[in-house]
């Protein structure tokens, strides 16, 4: 995976976008110029989380474990 | 060792010890003694119902605990392990790595009564239970790599990055309860988002595992969100009900881990609609209102020059008038300086030949007579004058534009970049044409 995609932080990023997306909404007078603005920056949001939920291959990794290795010895000195 | 020559007891049991290596069984009986010593470790007599022989067994503490049965006198149960002659007791015991209760009804019997223990503690409880994390990215899966279900989780796994750490463990009978936990155990210690345990569907004999009483509260106190998919008929492992999540089968786990991370996909892409909607119309708004402030402004001009028009036309026609008045006024003016003379000349002839009487004072009434028509006549004239003087029109505000050629009446008149210059009624304004629109 490139050190980019592992970067965004997705949560992150939606979360600034929602409020970008109210902040169209609850606007009642055009402000073209901020505006542009906001867009500018979803733009750049909006590339980085499709960047990030394009298609990444899975990675698996098999963990051999003997757990048998983790026993201990004991003694009968309870006898 | 050489031939003939005896054994050490040590040595002895040592060769004891090496030949009952190949002796692990498992063992069906009832248990007719039980002590539990001080330090958690399991001594217990095992009885053959049908002969009343006895096989003394032990568990250590570290196996009792993972086991996670209460063992009580009467129990039938099954024990895996191998024998061991302890030397400095003399005494033969079995070392029992597993035990388990035997028959449907048993195991019935010990899930419920461990499900009301556990429900009292409510270990249960909704409140309890952790939100699985958005975007979860690095799991680890406790299940066996023998079978499908690794392949079932596994292919529905959507590539969003995930990155998946697999404890291959025992799944099947009770003793898989044991390995489960450690596996849990082990991952106590692992930097993951989620854990994940599943396997395919069985009978409660086949399942016992996931009942298990320690994996149970391992899986309660793990520090990050346990989900569980086990295949179950009637009564669900404790394992599901003690886990943060649960669904059916491995593959709807894998569903569930790919959740948060297609709502995304859709998500951004409704934002940016939303947002890119909402913009794009501002712009036509604002366009609509720059066209309609355009349209007002070169209204507003079109009807200066429309009244400047006009203006020019009145300047020209009263200048007209004028000019034609002088000429009137002038041959009036001729006219009346004919008459006067003429009068003036008969009156002096008169008053030479003394014709009439009181020709002094006739004299005087005849001029002052003239002298007032004079007057009159005059001072209408001035009036006229006065109401098309262009001085007072340029005041007004109207201007009189010209050039080097002289008054400028039309646009052909100018060219773009000529100098003209504008006579206002207190002074002239140079200027340069810049445009020239009809």
């Amino acid at each position: 995976m490139k050190k980019e995609e592992q970067k965004v932080n997705l949560t992150e990023n939606l979360d600034k976008l929602s409020k970008i997306s109210e902040w169209f909404d609850a606007r009642d007078e055009i402000d073209v110029e901020e505006g542009l603005t906001k867009v500018k920056e979803a733009v750049v949001l909006i590339k980085e989380s499709k960047g990030r939920l394009s298609e990444i291959e899975n990675e698996f990794e098999t963990i051999k474990k003997d757990l048998d290795s983790e026993d201990q010895g004991e003694s009968e000195s309870d006898f | 060792m050489e031939e003939n020559k005896p054994y050490t007891v040590s040595n002895y049991i040592e060769l004891i010890n090496s030949t009952l290596e190949g002796l692990f069984a498992d063992i069906i009986g009832e248990i007719s003694e039980l002590k539990i010593a001080s330090s958690g470790h399991i001594y217990l007599t095992l009885k053959d119902k049908d002969t009343g022989y006895i096989l003394p067994c032990t568990i250590w503490k570290r196996d009792y605990d993972l086991i996670a049965i209460k063992l009580e006198v009467g129990m039938e149960i099954l024990v895996r392990g191998k024998p061991d002659f302890y030397g400095p007791f003399g005494k033969l015991s079995f070392i029992a790595k597993h035990a388990e209760l035997v028959g449907e009804g048993a195991l019935k019997k010990a899930y419920d009564e461990l499900k009301k223990k556990l429900t009292s503690e409510g270990l249960f409880e909704q409140s309890r239970k952790k939100p699985i994390p958005l975007f979860p990215q690095k799991i680890g899966v406790i299940t066996s790599l023998h079978g499908a279900v690794i392949h079932d989780f596994s292919n529905n796994l959507k590539k969003f990055g995930f990155k998946v750490k697999i404890v291959d463990s025992k799944v099947e009978g009770p003793e898989s309860g044991k390995f489960l936990t450690l596996a849990v155990r082990y991952f106590k210690k692992q930097d993951i988002d989620v854990l994940v345990l599943i396997r395919g569907g069985g009978s409660m004999q086949s399942l016992a595992g996931f009942d298990n009483e320690a994996l149970v509260r391992e899986i309660s106190s793990f520090p990050v969100p346990v989900i569980t998919g086990i295949g179950h008929h009637k009564d669900i492992p404790l394992a599901t009900l003690v886990s943060d999540a649960s669904e059916s089968t491995p593959s709807l786990v894998a569903t569930l881990l790919n959740k948060s991370w297609e709502e995304a996909v859709y998500s951004i892409d409704k934002k940016q609609s939303n947002i890119l909607n909402i913009y794009s119309n501002w712009l036509e708004n604002f366009s609509q209102k720059i066209e309609s402030s355009f349209r007002k402004i070169n209204s507003f001009l079109n009807n200066i020059i429309e009244k400047h028009k006009k203006a020019k036309e009145l300047l020209r026609n009263a200048t007209g008038r004028i000019s034609l008045q002088i000429r009137l006024d002038r041959k009036k003016l001729i006219g009346i300086q004919t008459d006067i003379l003429s009068g003036f000349k008969s009156t002096t002839e008169m008053i030479r030949i003394d014709k009439i009487p009181n020709t002094g004072k006739r004299i005087i009434e005849l001029c002052l007579r003239g002298c007032k028509k004079i007057s009159d006549k005059i001072k209408d004239i001035s009036k006229l004058i006065e109401s098309n003087d262009p001085d007072k029109l340029l005041k007004l505000g109207y201007s009189i534009i010209s050039n080097s050629k002289g008054i400028i009446k039309s646009i052909k008149d100018i060219k773009i970049g000529e100098n003209i210059e504008i006579n206002v009624f207190d002074g002239k304004i140079l200027s340069e044409v810049k445009n020239i629109n009809k």
